[in-house]
């Protein structure tokens, strides 16, 4: 980031996401992230991949039967060209093996926002399916974090803005409750699930719009 | 007795006409002015009423205006040793807090402007740079050709009437008007209507919860749409040499088709309509999906009335 209207390098972000900024780089990048959408929707991106990957289990064991058949493969090949067949191998799997963690965090919407609260007790009481759990947990973690900042703060803002952004995110709530609750009945459906993780990104884009608005940024 | 409170009377009318006579009268003007370069960069935030942009052909920033006399105005232009200024940073704080003041802004076509007011009147025209706008209420209106705009208002209206390679428009309840087409759309909204009501665009991303879309561009052969809404109606108005392929599915609504004769069917999942579409050869893809919104495909030219 050398101006203020450049962009941050995605390695700038993500050395900020693990504190390993100097204390005046981390006042420019968090004085960055409240101006810039573009780097502010980015880090959130991040920071969902990062909650996504740490959701995934520690270790991925490849099916049993695959080393037997890289092996029988790579054994009758002359010793000179093994170490190539190994190699391509190995690079066969970790292709997969990428496909497979890809295919999870992509599966995975980016994290965003259940404000406490906001949940009707009729829904926790009710046993959901694990994909509107995942969905919801998913969102929670950011939401929860905008929410917080928010409420801290909401003092600063103008009541009247107050009142618009509690309104809006009323109306995002009453969506995002519904199609939870038409995929608790229909867990299969996928147009239902990219409906609400859609109505989730809305109200954590709304959160940030909001903390944006806080005279601090 | 009677004259006294007669004159007492008046006295406290005189007054309370004459308060806001002199509240108005208490302003002071504004005007600053500087030779920059072409691709300034210009932050102008605060509680200003109204700001007019305008880009011009020369390398210089003239801001003028009026603002309440009690106001705060600070700011100034980056030092630069060698030649004319990089950019300005200016930004007005009125006593009540409540938005006041008139202002215009005359930058270099090409420059890059980033403008922050609570409740205003953004009005732009001429600009070929960047325009970050950020309002709670009021409006924005931009026309001309920016290379990228980005607009975010909580209930003000936005209009962007240029034809921006770039440009993002988030409203919460504001309504959303963009005409003139873009290399890359997208307009979101939580329950403010959606209007794309002409233009030519490669790329269009268009969300809503409640708010209704009516949308009547071009999509470029090659181009995508994707449109979501909660709750929204969707409109696409397409027109007729549109050549792309449909996909398009409300969970709960209907879908009315009458761009072809085929006419929507039960969706896969079990609820709701879908509708697959290939008009023209295909070229462009068209996506859309709504959770309990009324879905119309319509060609322009044909009637509206289902």
């Amino acid at each position: 980031m050398t101006h203020e209207h450049d962009h941050l390098e995605l390695e700038q972000l993500s050395d900020w996401v693990d504190g390993r900024l100097s204390p005046e780089e981390d006042r420019d990048v968090k004085k960055h992230l409240a101006l810039c959408t573009t780097c502010s929707e980015r880090h959130a991106r991040l920071q969902s991949l990062i909650a996504a990957a740490r959701a995934l289990p520690g270790e991925i064991e490849p099916p049993p039967s695959l080393w037997s058949d890289v092996r029988s493969r790579v054994v009758p090949v002359h010793s000179r060209n093994r170490q190539w067949w190994l190699l391509g191998a190995a690079a066969l799997f970790l292709v997969a093996l990428s496909s497979a963690v890809t295919t999870l965090l992509v599966r995975r919407p980016p994290v965003i926002i259940v404000r406490q609260g906001a949940t009707p007790a009729a829904i926790i009481a009710r046993p959901l399916p694990a994909l509107v759990r995942a969905v919801d947990a998913d969102y929670a973690g950011a939401i929860r974090e905008l929410d917080e900042s928010l409420a801290e703060h909401r003092r600063q803002l103008d009541p009247t803005t107050v009142t618009k952004v509690e309104a809006s995110l009323h109306v995002i709530d009453l969506a995002i409750e519904e199609a939870r609750q038409a995929l608790a009945a229909d867990p299969s459906n996928l147009t239902l699930h990219d409906l609400l993780a859609a109505s989730y990104e809305r109200k954590v884009e709304l959160l940030r719009r909001a903390s944006a608005l806080l005279p601090s940024t | 007795m009677i004259r006294p409170l007669l004159l007492r009377a008046l006295c406290c009318t005189t007054f309370v006409v004459a308060l806001p006579v002199g509240a108005i009268e208490a302003q002071r003007t504004v005007d600053v002015g500087r030779a920059v370069t072409s691709t300034a960069s210009i932050r102008i935030f605060g509680a200003f009423a109204e700001l007019r942009i305008r880009g011009w052909s020369k390398d210089s920033i003239a801001l003028t205006g009026t603002i309440p006399s009690d106001a705060r105005f600070d700011g100034g232009f980056v030092t630069s040793t060698k030649g004319p200024s990089s950019g300005a940073k200016y930004f007005l704080e009125t006593a009540s807090g409540a938005p006041s003041g008139k202002l215009e802004l005359r930058v270099p076509a090409g420059a890059r402007v980033w403008a922050k007011s609570g409740s205003a009147t953004i009005d732009v025209e001429g600009v070929t740079g960047g325009l970050d706008l950020n309002i709670i209420g009021g409006s924005v209106h931009v026309a001309g050709r920016p290379h990228d705009v980005n607009v975010e208002s909580m209930d003000g209206s936005v209009t962007v009437e240029g034809s921006p390679a770039w440009v993002r428009i988030k409203t919460a309840t504001g309504d959303i008007v963009l005409a003139g087409g873009s290399n890359d759309a997208g307009l979101t909204t939580v329950s403010g209507t959606v209007r794309v009501p002409s233009g030519r665009y490669e790329r269009a991303r268009i969300e809503s919860v409640t708010g209704a879309v009516d949308f009547a561009g071009e999509i470029a052969r090659g181009g995508s749409l994707d449109i979501d809404t909660h709750s929204g109606a969707i409109d696409l108005d397409m027109p007729r040499k549109t050549a792309a392929e449909f996909d398009v599915a409300s969970v709960a609504g209907t879908i009315e088709n009458r761009i072809t004769e085929r006419p929507a069917v039960p969706s896969r999942e079990g609820r709701g309509q879908e509708i697959g579409l290939t008009v023209g050869g295909g070229g462009a893809r068209i996506y859309v999906r709504t959770f309990k919104g009324n879905i119309r495909l319509m060609q322009q030219g044909s009637s509206k009335e289902f």
